[in-house]
């Protein structure tokens, strides 16, 4: 059953709903998302394309919203 | 939902606030929306139980049903209703503006403002359809009269629930779908439906993460309406309409009150998110699309008035076509003018490839192409890019900073793209002066366009195909049972 806030506290993805889940390809740990959007973190082959799209995303949210 | 908006959603989760999904406003605001706040009974289909309404946020008012369950009651209570949206809807309809002429039409008059009603959630939005449904078919006489007024109400209200399927109409709007158009939470967006919460991300009081606000508004706040909380219906107002079954003195009162104040959290939280909006600048296109919200107004405003009749229960098999063709290319039409309007709505298409952004990094402005008479001048622009681009060469292209200027694409490689452009460079051997990007300067091309397309051809009503139901029966006004 899905608990929202186990799903909340363990900072997993699908405490964002199962669409969230989708776009982040299998990656689940929201901290590890964003890390990887902005290339702190590597993961193996199997998330690299998935890593190489968030530091694009995270790259044009910066752009866009100039630098914040 | 997209990768981009993901990521805010995940990025607002780890870091406890609300993250900005767009820069601009893509909604025109009006300077005094009417702002209405329903609360329907639990377990009931479209039994009202209260309604705060008005223009003023310090000054709502308040229309209750004692016993939600008696029709009398409900059909005084959305004749109270109609009494405050009718002459506010009337008041619309004083001051003309005349439309120049377009390519092929006259010059037309239209009513210079349009109504804007804003509820809490889009809850409230399927709640004034239903109350919509059920009053627009009564009628004044027969064996069960209503006030003359009601059933005008339920055309109005069911006018209005359609405006707000109509992708880019700010006729009646939902505050939690406009806030969460604007920004990203860390929650679910089943979750950003509950109007305390979803501001508790996005403007939480000081000291509070949103997170935090957010779940302090889900323990503390009644919902927003039209649902009642299932606690507050057993222990509050089961006892008190019980009480006003039973003829105890003060029992209306004693509901009025108790409605009163489930309501006003909800109340002040809609003006709470109006201001918020308020505080964003409204996109380039915003003002366009409510001028077509000011046509459609008038429309329905002369229809209503010359007697037509009201909207049906079911649309027949053309108009149902016509009507869901209409939204499709609305809605291409509707996404095309958020991206021109916003570099964020347009990162979305630049992170799928069909928009890249960059800094000019040469300009062939003198370059012509063809023979002879026909020899035109097409200037070359070379873009430097990091956006991986999946635009085919020939792609027509338009630039949102540059919109009379098409371009198409020559080439592209590997982080530049060449671009051609088409038009808007002046009819002379050169270009006009300033009309070209020159060298350094910031671009973005995208294959959107904000084109008119025509409506498809459907056959009149009259010949719908027996495929389809054969023509539908005329609207005859009939004696209807209550419900």
């Amino acid at each position: 059953m899905f608990c929202r806030a186990e799903a909340r506290a363990g900072g997993r993805a699908d405490s964002l709903g199962a669409s969230v889940v989708n776009d982040f390809g299998g990656v689940d740990d929201l901290r590890l998302v964003v890390e990887l959007a902005h290339g702190r973190a590597t993961v193996g082959e199997e998330h690299a394309e998935i890593a190489e799209l968030l530091r694009t995303a995270h790259r044009l949210r910066v752009e866009c919203l100039g630098g914040t | 939902m997209t990768l981009l908006e993901s990521l805010a959603r995940a990025e607002a989760a780890v870091s406890g606030r609300a993250q900005r999904l767009t820069t601009v406003r893509h909604t025109h605001l009006v300077d005094r929306p009417l702002v209405l706040v329903p609360l329907m009974m639990a377990g009931e289909a479209a039994a009202p139980l209260g309604i705060l309404i008005g223009q003023e946020p310090e000054h709502p008012r308040l229309l209750v049903v004692p016993q939600p369950r008696d029709p009398g009651l409900r059909m005084e209570f959305l004749a109270g209703l109609a009494r405050e949206v009718l002459p506010w809807l009337d008041g619309h309809c004083q001051r003309h503006e005349a439309v120049p002429a377009g390519r092929r039409g006259k010059e037309r008059l239209r009513y210079a403002e349009a109504p804007q009603l804003v509820v809490p959630n889009t809850a409230a939005v399927q709640a004034l359809r239903l109350l919509g449904r059920a009053t627009r078919f009564r009628r004044p006489g027969g064996r069960y009269p209503v006030d003359v007024r009601v059933p005008l109400l339920g055309r109005w209200l069911t006018y209005l629930a359609e405006r707000a399927e109509q992708p880019g109409s700010a006729q009646l709007l939902a505050a939690t779908r406009l806030l969460s158009g604007d920004w990203a939470t860390g929650q679910s967006g089943l979750e950003d439906e509950s109007l305390g919460a979803l501001l508790g991300w996005i403007d939480p009081p000081t000291g509070l993460t949103g997170a935090e606000a957010a779940a302090l508004a889900e323990e503390r706040d009644p919902p927003a309406g039209p649902s009642t909380d299932p606690d507050w219906d057993n222990r509050v107002l089961a006892p008190l309409i019980a009480g006003y079954d039973a003829g105890e003195r003060g029992a209306a009162d004693a509901i009025a009150e108790a409605v009163r104040a489930q309501l006003t959290g909800g109340w002040r939280l809609v003006w709470r998110a109006i201001a918020l909006l308020r505080q964003l600048p409204a996109g380039a296109h915003v003002a366009a699309r409510w001028e077509a919200d000011k046509d459609s107004f008038t429309g329905y405003a002369v229809q209503t008035a010359s007697g037509g009749p009201p909207q049906p229960r079911r649309d027949g098999a053309v108009a149902a076509a016509a009507r869901l063709d209409r939204l499709e290319r609305d809605q291409a039409r509707y996404d095309a003018q958020r991206a021109l309007d916003d570099p964020l709505v347009m990162a979305e298409f630049r992170l799928a490839g069909e928009a890249f952004a960059g800094r000019v990094v040469e300009v062939l402005a003198d370059r012509r192409v063809g023979a002879g008479r026909s020899r035109v001048l097409r200037p070359l622009v070379t873009v430097e890019t990091c956006d991986r681009t999946l635009l085919p060469t020939g792609t027509a292209l338009v630039a949102p900073g540059r919109p009379g200027q098409p371009a198409r694409v020559v080439e592209v490689g590997s982080g530049r793209v060449v671009v051609e452009l088409v038009g808007g460079v002046g009819r002379g051997a050169v270009p006009q002066p300033g009309s070209l990007p020159q060298p350094g300067e910031r671009i973005c091309y995208t294959a959107l366009a904000d084109p008119y397309c025509p409506p498809a051809a459907f056959p009149d009503r009259a010949a719908t195909p027996w495929t389809h139901g054969g023509p539908p029966r005329e609207w005859a006004a009939a004696d209807e049972a209550w419900e």
